[in-house]
Formats: C-alpha cells, structure tokens, sequence
C-alpha cells in the first residue's frame, strides 16, 4: 500500500486504542465524574438549604417588621386590657372583701344576740329568785315585827295628832 | 556544607562536565550512522525499514510497539490513582486532585460547551483521546530504545507519527461522529455525517502530518553534531510539548463539534412542512 499503510497494523492500533479508553473510562474517568456530581449535589442540597433558611428569615423578618409597624396599637389595646382585667378583679376583689365583712358582722349580731338572750334568760332566773327570796321575807316580816311597827307609828302619829 | 565546600563541588562538576565534552568531540568523527539524514527522513515519512519485533512475531513499525507502550503506563497509572488517590478524594481538593480534576473537567466541558444536547458518551471518548495523543506525543521525549529487526537501536518515536496509528484515530473519531448522528438523527443524520466524507481522511492526515514534522525537524538537529547544544532543549522540548497540547486539543475539538452538529435534533424543517401544508390549504 502507498505510505505504508497497513491494514492489519491499523487493526492493531484500533485494538490497542480500544483497550485504552475503556480502561480510561473504567479506572479515571467514570470515578472522577462521579465524584465530582458526588460534591455537586453536596454542595446545591448545602445551597438550597442555605436558601430555605434565608428565606424563612426574611419571612420572620418581614412578620416582626410588621408587627414593629403596629406595636403601639398593639401595645394600647394590651393596657386597655390589662386595665379592664384589673378593674374586673378589682371589683371581684371589692365584691368578696364586702361579703366577708357582711358575714362577719352577721355572725357577729348573731353572737351578740344569742349571748343577749343567754343573760337575759340569767338573768330573768336571778330575778325570780331574788323576787321569791324578798317576797319570802316580806311575809316573815309582816307576821311579827311588820305587827309592832305598825302599832308603834299608829301610836307615834296619835301623840303628834294630841298635841296639835 | 559551607562555602568552601560548595565550591569544590562546583568546581569538580565544571571539570566532569568539560571532560565530558572533550570526549564527545574527540570521539565523535568515528562514530557511523547506519543512515544518511535522507534515509532517516523517508523512513521517518514511510516507515518502509527500522521495524520491531512484536511479540517476537510481528515485524511491525515501532510506532505500534510505542503505543501499547504507552496504553500500558496510561492504564498502570490510571489503575493507580483507581486505588490510592480517589477513594481520598475530598470536597476541597488538593494540588494532585485538583489536577486529575482538571484533566477530566477539561474533555467533559469541551464536550459539554460542543455539543450540549448529547454529551456523555463523547466526553469520555474525547478524554481518551486527548490523553493518548497528549501523552503519545510526549512519549518521544523519553528516547525508550527498542531493537530492530536488522540489530539496530532507534529510539520509540511517538505513536501517531505512523500513518497508521494517525489512520486508526481519525477514522475511529468519524465513526464516533456518525454514532451521534444516528444516535440523536436516526437516518438523517448519518446523511450529515457521510456530508463530511472527507472528514476521516482530513483528520487522519492533520494528525500524521503535524507529528510527522514535528518529528522530522527533532530528527534533523539530533543528526547534525554541531547542532547538538542547546537547540535540541527548545525544539525537542518545546515543540514536542506544544505539538502534545496542540495536537489534542485539534482533535478532541474537532470531533466534538462535528459530534455536536450532526446530534443535534432538527425540528425546523417539520414546521416549515406544516407552514407549506397550510399556505396550501389557505390558497385551495
């Protein structure tokens, strides 16, 4: 053949190269790629990640913004509140304290009453008895001394008449 | 180790170095050359004499021999970074990582960048293939002596310095070419693909042609004596270097964009029938 071409050394050459790039393929290139995507899917999974948690910070961040825009509303309509619930407790308070001091007072009345009663009841017994008592010696009186007594200031008021 | 001793040193291997010389030019007149520098440059272009044994059988050109020698150092060496260097591999390379990144990314971009529809399977052709050229080329510079079959020594020259081997990867690359064409194109596509009939024969040329040269001019100055110094750092070195990256990237490019063109899928022509179809149906 011109230029020394040789068919078969062509063939050799193609089985030799063939054998090159599989092996190539096999040993560096498939490995090296796969790793290389091993990395870059490491590295975006790493980025959206990143993404997300940025994103969800300027939510938050746009939420207390606007929460920032209204606070002062905010903040009266709380003290409105927590002055409405203190009155309301207040006036709980108020309410139970006046309950109280009534039930005491009543007890109180009760007591007094009750113990009015109790000396009253004493002292109606204390009475009878000094009564029964006087009125027992009232009769024992009036039998023998009550007699002389009498006959001595009819006779006391018959001198002051004679002499007038 | 001071100064003095420093100096010593140097002095002794200014001496060696000039003995040295004066052996190579007292001994030089009486070595022969098996061949004239004519000789050498058609056997370089033809290679009709100088073939090597292979496999004890095979008289074939050395640049065969060169091949296998260099499909086996590429495998031995990619069999281990396999075992050594990829299992630790980390998400922040190092210097070697870096490297054998950049060797891959390199053919799968230019793959990628040519052909963005279809792309797998050519980025790792074109990753073989520029390593072979690439590294076949600079496979000369090493000067690994063989054995002729008439008893002489030459050294290996590079593997696509034979027509060929230079055959064999440009008709390879066209057959790569037209298996995207089918692949993406079906019929249609093998039609694009046999438009650039003269695609093997260009590629197959340009390849032995550029090393051919290259070689020749390497051959020229290495046979002349007094062209001995210096010049063969910048044209054996330089060039080969240069002829390696040029080399490969022409190659590897070329493949990918006629890969890229006849894969791609054409949908245009369909639309244009439908127009066609309608302006008749408007016009009846």
């Amino acid at each position: 053949m011109p230029l020394g071409i040789d068919f078969t050394q062509i063939f050799l050459h193609l089985f030799n190269v063939a054998i090159l790039f599989v092996g190539l393929y096999i040993l560096l290139y498939a490995p090296v790629k796969k790793f290389m995507q091993e990395r870059e899917d490491h590295y975006k999974a790493m980025d959206e990640e990143a993404n997300k948690k940025v994103n969800d910070a300027n939510a938050v961040h746009e939420k207390y913004t606007e929460r920032m825009k209204n606070i002062d509303g905010e903040i009266a309509q709380k003290k409105q509140q927590a002055t409405a619930e203190m009155n309301e407790f207040r006036a709980a308070k108020e309410k139970e304290a006046k309950e109280s001091a009534e039930r005491i007072v009543a007890d109180a009345k009760e007591k007094a009453d009750a113990e009015s009663r109790k000396i009253i009841e004493t002292a109606k017994d204390e009475i009878t008895a000094m009564v029964e008592e006087a009125t027992r010696k009232v009769v024992q009186d009036e039998t023998v001394s009550g007699a002389f007594d009498t006959f001595l200031d009819d006779a006391e008021r018959s001198v002051q008449d004679g002499n007038a | 180790m001071n100064k003095e001793s420093k100096r010593k040193v140097l002095i002794l291997l200014a001496l060696v170095l000039v003995a040295a010389m004066v052996g190579v030019v007292l001994t030089k007149p009486f070595s022969v050359h098996h061949e004239t520098i004519s000789e050498t440059m058609r056997d370089a272009v033809l290679h009709e004499e100088n073939r090597v044994w292979l496999f004890g059988t095979w008289a074939v050109d050395p640049s065969l021999v060169s091949g296998y020698v260099v499909t086996a150092a590429l495998l031995v060496f990619a069999a281990l970074i396999r075992i050594f260097a990829i299992p630790r591999f980390k998400y922040v390379p190092g210097k070697f990582q870096s490297l054998i990144e950049l060797w891959v990314t390199t053919f799968d971009n230019l793959a990628k960048s040519n052909s963005p529809h279809r792309n797998k399977f050519l980025g790792a052709y074109i990753f073989g293939a520029g390593t072979y050229i690439f590294t076949g080329t600079m496979f000369e510079l090493f000067g690994i002596q063989a054995i002729t079959t008439d008893g002489y020594s030459i050294s290996l020259p590079a593997p696509l310095a034979d027509i060929n081997g230079a055959i064999c990867l440009g008709v390879l690359s066209y057959c790569i070419i037209l298996s995207g064409g089918i692949a993406g194109n079906k019929l249609r596509g093998v039609g694009k693909t046999l438009k650039e009939f003269s695609l093997p024969v260009s590629m197959s040329f340009r390849l032995f042609g550029a090393l051919v040269s290259g070689m020749l001019v390497t051959e020229l100055v290495y046979y002349f004596f007094t062209l001995s110094f210096v010049l063969p750092v910048i044209v054996g070195i330089l060039f080969t270097v240069l002829h390696a990256l040029i080399q490969a990237y022409v190659l590897t490019m070329l493949t990918s964009v006629y890969y890229g063109e006849v894969s791609e899928v054409v949908v245009k022509k369909k639309k244009e029938k439908k127009n066609k179809a309608d302006k008749e149906l408007k016009a009846a």
